[in-house]
């Protein structure tokens, strides 16, 4: 109703308008300035609207602007330009029809002003309102955040405390170094790789004993259960990036962990490599703040230590599976439902920043506009906020619980739910402009939690099974004879819902999901760029 | 004053006409008008028409619109703005937690964070802990 008001006032402006200088064209002299000045203010009005309803059909058959939207400008220019016709052509002319007043130029002035302010007074009035509901929405966005915020607990020890010793004690990532320093200082990539592990290099045998301080306290910490750092919003300038400086930390801990128990397998150590993975493992458990980094960082380290296991089971297999057979928690699948959770409430915290302006200037939102400048201002400006935010704060919230109920439903359901909703988003750009910016891309997440499960299922196949061969001293001919000695079931594959897999390869086992592709290709390990093949495990 | 081309008959009836004893204005006549035409012309407060208190009216109500309106919509900034040194911090520390993502996705997160983060508010439970070498700021 406001938006129809603002139309017709606005139209009823620009009409007025053009009487005005029709009338008072006619006091002119013949020729082209009777009719011209009149016809230029038609088109100085009539060419921006054309162009604006041209972008809005553009935007339209994107899909991230609405046929009302579309429908509501173009009515408009189309009403302008009949009125305008009117107008001009009833127009007196001078000297034309004696029986014929003349236009009163005063009173259409006035006219003109008054249409002029109520138009602007609407718009204002629909701008505030506008921004007193996104006011709403922050705080509805807030809400969400703390109901979502992992719990504190002050009766229990607390990891964190540990973490940020070990921290300090640990060498700092390559990226915190000078850069003349960089090189010397870092033996290995920031992934886990084994063959970027040699045991006769003295550099790296060095480093690792300078690190044992702190791996020391990872592996204290990674083995109590709670872990909740402290987070300081409330700090005297705005706290951006204080959830991440851990999530490094855990990451990079997680990668010295796994090359430690790669130095200790080498040298036969296998219950003390073991001990490194197993706090691999809580490192990864450690992280459960709801949020997409978080997830990321979890998998990643749940999958360094994966990884490390794999090669400790080949080079030394512990005696003590114990640590390696304890519960690793909230399934990656429960994880990413609260991140979508999340998600939203950022988003939506998001949303209005970046409407209210006070996201303008910044580089995130600068490179992310394609209108650069023009479409930064665009979004804070009360054209948008009145006529546009609400369809696109409407589309957000719609993928978004698209993406939610999507991740609650199993699997292969979900994924099958995720595609076909990652197809309507690609088709219709988020069905908004900041939808689209903001929507995350939830398919390649879901894939994320889904490797992080399968790994888990893969890890505890893989315990399992070296638990058995210790005890029958020969890998097991199927993945039923663990059940129940060594494991209460067989995990299911998180693709396909069915059982992971086990192939007898070379003397060992090719434990293994179908993975991304959801096609069982026998083992074979998983291309990252094409996303074909399986995730695998290898048992010597 | 007798037209030389009338009549003689007519010119005599106007000269009759002309001798009749005629009635002169009273003496106070002179003195009346004048008073009356001083009175009709003296100055006197313009009564006020409806058209006027309407016009009044409109712009008094236009100008208590405007000025709610703009009142209303001002901007008093009164949340802490971002520094753009601590958005570059983010998108690098954003980057060292998760390099896998793409450069589109570190500047989502990085918006993200940047709304996010005044909207849990809670008490820092360890103030006065040393800031560790993890953190860019």
């Amino acid at each position: 109703m406001g938006r129809a008001l603002v139309l017709i006032e606005s139209l009823t402006a620009a009409l007025l308008l053009v009487a005005l200088v029709a009338a008072w064209a006619a006091h002119r002299p013949r020729g082209l300035a009777r009719w011209g000045w009149p016809v230029l203010v038609v088109l100085v009005v009539a060419i921006p609207a054309a162009l604006t309803v041209y972008g809005l059909w553009f935007l339209n058959r994107m899909g991230t602007v609405s046929l009302t939207s579309l429908t509501a400008a173009a009515g408009w220019t189309l009403a302008f330009l009949l009125g305008s016709f009117v107008v001009v052509s009833s127009a007196p002319r001078a000297g034309g029809d004696p029986e014929s007043r003349p236009w009163s130029i005063r009173s259409l002035g006035v006219a003109f002003a008054a249409a002029a302010i109520l138009t602007i007074i609407t718009m204002s009035n629909l701008d505030v309102a506008v921004k007193g509901q996104l006011a709403a929405v922050r705080v509805e966005a807030g809400a969400r955040a703390m109901a979502l915020a992992t719990p504190r607990s002050t009766g229990e020890p607390n990891a964190a405390t540990i973490y940020r010793r070990a921290f300090a004690a640990l060498a700092p990532p390559p990226e915190q170094l000078p850069a003349h320093l960089r090189d010397q200082a870092t033996p290995w990539p920031k992934h886990y790789d084994r063959a970027a592990y040699d045991p006769a290099n003295r550099e790296q045998k060095q480093f690792l004993e300078g690190q044992q301080r702190g791996l020391t306290l990872l592996r204290e910490a990674a083995a109590i259960p709670y872990c909740a750092f402290d987070r300081d919003w409330s700090g005297d300038t705005a706290p951006v990036d204080v959830p991440l400086p851990e999530l490094a930390g855990l990451r990079h801990g997680a990668v010295l962990l796994a090359y430690d128990a790669l130095a200790r397998a080498s040298r036969g150590d296998g219950d003390g490599a073991a001990a490194n993975v197993a706090a691999i493992f809580g490192l990864a458990r450690h992280i459960r703040y709801p949020l997409l980094i978080d997830l990321l960082a979890a998998v990643k380290i749940e999958r360094i230590g994966a990884q490390a296991l794999e090669d400790v089971l080949a080079l030394a297999p512990p005696k003590d599976l114990t640590p390696l057979a304890a519960d690793t928690g909230e399934p990656f699948r429960e994880f990413l439902r609260r991140t979508f959770a999340m998600e939203e409430a950022w988003g939506l915290a998001a949303i209005v920043m970046i409407a209210t302006g006070q996201a303008r200037g910044s580089p995130e939102l600068q490179e992310q506009t394609p209108m650069d400048a023009f479409g930064e201002a665009l979004l804070d400006s009360p054209v948008y906020r009145v006529f546009f935010l609400e369809g696109d704060l409407a589309a957000y919230r719609r993928h978004l619980r698209t993406m939610r109920e999507n991740a609650a439903r199993p699997t292969p359901a979900a994924l099958d739910g995720f595609d076909e909703h990652e197809k309507v988003i690609r088709a219709t750009r988020g069905g908004g402009v900041l939808a689209g910016l903001l929507i995350p891309a939830a398919y390649k997440i879901l894939y994320v939690a889904l490797d992080g499960d399968a790994t888990r299922g893969l890890v505890r196949l893989a315990v399992a099974a070296t638990a058995y061969k210790a005890k029958h001293g020969k890998h097991p001919e199927k993945l039923s004879d663990l059940v129940p000695e060594f494991l209460p079931e067989v995990p299911p594959d998180p693709y396909d819902g069915r059982p992971l897999r086990l192939k007898r390869s070379d003397g060992g086992l090719v434990l293994y999901s179908v993975g991304r592709d959801r096609k069982d290709d026998s083992g074979r390990a998983m291309d990252e760029e094409k996303w074909e093949g399986d995730l695998v495990f290898r048992l010597k | 004053m007798t037209d030389p081309d009338l009549p003689a008959d007519l010119a005599e009836l106007e000269r009759r006409l002309a001798d009749r004893p005629r009635v002169g204005p009273s003496a106070g006549l002179g003195p009346r008008v004048l008073d009356a035409a001083r009175v009709a012309l003296r100055p006197r407060p313009a009564a006020a028409s409806w058209g006027s208190w309407a016009a009044l009216a409109a712009a008094v109500l236009v100008g208590i619109n405007l000025s709610m309106s703009v009142a209303a919509n001002a901007d008093w900034r009164l949340t802490a703005d971002v520094e753009p040194e601590q958005i570059d911090a983010t998108t690098d520390q954003l980057r060292a937690a998760a390099p896998e993502l793409s450069e589109r996705e570190l500047r989502r997160q990085a918006l993200l964070y940047r709304a996010g983060a005044g909207l849990t508010p809670t008490v820092d439970l360890n103030p006065y802990r040393e800031p560790d070498r993890w953190d860019v700021r």
